[in-house]
């Protein structure tokens, strides 16, 4: 019922949008927030077509949307009066709408090759050379990406003639290495798809905030999906264990970052690495993750200047607030909502993985103590019409951080020592740290990087 | 399964194509032998049920063996997805190679300065 009525909808609100018609899209947004408030609760819908084709809404696909709804809401509350991008911007929110309910391979590989063209188009709209030649490179590495996972996909086919996730029995362990390699480069993991630090960073701030808010959560919702039927789990601990060393090896690169949107697309990097590394807690963390990494992203447009060392000693009161806010949830302070997404994921994961995460989150706030140890000064509040997104997005975060907030000694303490050894790291080592380039970042590195690890992973599953 | 290795080749020249060559339009172009070669892949694939288009004029005909429909009619999304993508990245590499008057990726890389 939902999907029937959403697709209408959406057709409607679309129509109106590519004939101008509809010239706010806060309005848009809004209306598909309240849409879609009533099917929270709503039972499990599945649609079933012929050939394998499949359209599967449940508990996850509706914390994605609901994610999705609410950032998008919030992003459009900033860009007010921009109206070049609003076509691709609305079809972007459409198009995730229908990938998080999707769940076959065929299905996947279509609306993430939709997303990217979208992609690119968001990307490149500010018109700097910088960003169509980050675009070129996330186009390369996106075909590349989705052609490996094209080729698993087929290979599955073979052995049981259907794309459809829930009738498959056997994959071969030389599928399951391509089809996840395919999707980790399109996502965009550390050591598999270094184009995320340069497109995110290069992006308008709002393009950065809804590509790191909601747009690598489509890949990551199609590793969840797949993840989630028999034949493929068996891959599930190699996935978490990349994703807790790229945790960490990303934040060293965060932490020598000059700049601050530079910073926040290498912690990116790292924060998709804390997303994967429990399976079980992923749809929660990247729910938080999307709400407080967007947010950060659209506030480094109210910062005198982007590069930390021209930022000044001294910050305007209110986006001080707003930063130190958004810092203690991507930290994990209690209170928060990133507190409450860190605590769930420590508390179920172990050993390996645990390791490299509290290695991670040292690093997270060294890097973030950056901006912490800055000091505000008295300044205006330019207007209540101004900081409106703001003003939603702290409502979210602490509020979200309040209704998900369960005590619990260990981590509570734990939050506070991580956050206190990180600062004073910072205050020891973090003034004369110079700005690490990354070797990976370079087109022909990173490919043979990845064609390593795909030629490796295969020789060590079938030995 | 001998009639893969050609396919798998042709795919493989097109990664090695891409992580091999400095010129950005030669990388592309790369591109779109490995798109190509993932076709021929499902085409293949297709083929394995039999060599009959999937058509029938009389009920006679039932119990041919029929080219299996479903990769094919899935991989013409994918050929026009592959069409997309490689027009859309000429047209912006296009504007890249205009305004920084450079051609190979390292030169691109220096001028833009990512």
């Amino acid at each position: 019922m939902f999907l029937v009525l959403n697709f209408v909808y959406l057709f409607i609100l679309f129509l109106l949008v590519l004939l101008r018609r509809l010239e706010n899209l806060q309005i848009f947004f809004f209306v598909s927030f309240m849409f879609f408030l009533p099917f929270m609760k709503n039972m499990d819908e599945i649609f079933e077509g012929i050939g394998g084709v499949h359209i599967v809404f449940d508990d996850t696909s509706r914390l994605f949307v609901l994610m999705n709804v609410l950032v998008f809401l919030g992003v459009s509350l900033k860009m007010r009066g921009k109206k070049k991008i609003r076509f691709p911007f609305v079809l972007t929110f459409i198009t995730l709408n229908f990938l998080y309910a999707s769940a076959d391979l065929f299905n996947i590989y279509v609306l993430l090759e939709l997303l990217s063209l979208e992609t690119m188009i968001l990307i490149s709209s500010g018109g700097k050379v910088k960003q169509f030649w980050s675009s070129v490179k996330y186009m390369i590495f996106g075909s590349v990406g989705m052609n490996i996972y094209l080729l698993g996909v087929g290979m599955v086919y073979m052995q049981n003639g259907t794309f459809d996730l829930t009738k498959i029995l056997r994959v071969s362990n030389v599928s399951l290495v391509l089809i996840f390699t395919g999707l980790l480069v399109r996502t965009g993991f550390f050591l598999y798809g270094m184009w995320l630090p340069s497109a995110h960073s290069s992006a308008e701030s709002e393009i950065s905030a809804i590509l790191s808010g909601v747009i690598v959560k489509g890949g990551i919702f199609s590793i969840l999906r797949i993840l989630s039927f028999e034949p493929f789990s068996s891959i599930t601990p190699w996935i978490t264990k990349v994703s807790a060393i790229s945790s960490f090896l990303a934040v060293i690169f965060a932490i020598t970052s000059k700049s601050f949107k530079r910073m926040l697309a290498n912690h990116t990097l790292s924060q998709l690495g804390f997303i994967m590394s429990n399976v079980e807690t992923a749809p929660m963390y990247a729910f938080a993750h999307a709400l407080f990494k967007s947010w950060l992203f659209i506030l480094a447009d109210e910062l005198p200047s982007e590069r930390f060392d021209e930022m000044g000693k001294r910050l305007n009161l209110f986006p001080w607030i707003f930063l130190i806010l958004g810092s203690f949830s991507i930290i994990g302070i209690p209170g928060t909502i990133g507190y409450a997404a860190k605590s769930s994921l420590f508390k179920n994961t172990y050993n390996f993985e645990r390791f490299f995460l509290i290695l991670a989150s040292i690093g997270t706030s060294v890097s973030f103590s950056k901006l912490i140890s800055r000091r505000p000064k008295i300044s205006g509040w330019g207007g209540i019409k101004e900081n409106l997104h703001n003003l939603y997005f702290s409502i979210l975060v602490i509020g979200g951080g309040v209704v998900l907030f369960e005590f619990r000694m260990k981590s509570f303490i734990q939050s506070f020592l991580l956050f206190i050894v990180g600062f004073l790291l910072h205050r020891m080592i973090g003034k004369n740290l110079k700005e690490l380039r990354n070797p990976l970042e370079r087109i022909e590195v990173n490919l043979f990087v990845i064609s390593t690890l795909i030629l490796g992973m295969i020789l060590w599953l079938i030995s | 399964m001998i009639e893969f290795i050609p396919v798998l080749l042709v795919i493989f020249t097109g990664f090695s194509g891409i992580m091999i060559n400095r010129n950005i339009v030669m990388k592309l172009i790369s591109l779109d032998i490995m798109n190509t070669g993932m076709v021929c892949f499902f085409v293949l694939i297709s083929k394995m049920s039999g060599s009959f288009p999937p058509i029938i004029h009389s009920l006679d005909e039932m119990n041919l063996d029929f080219v299996d429909p479903i990769p094919q009619a899935v991989i013409v999304t994918a050929i026009v997805i592959g069409f997309s993508t490689l027009s859309l990245s000429i047209a912006l590499t296009a504007m890249v190679i205009e305004r920084t008057k450079k051609v190979k990726v390292d030169d691109i890389e220096k001028k833009v300065g990512t």
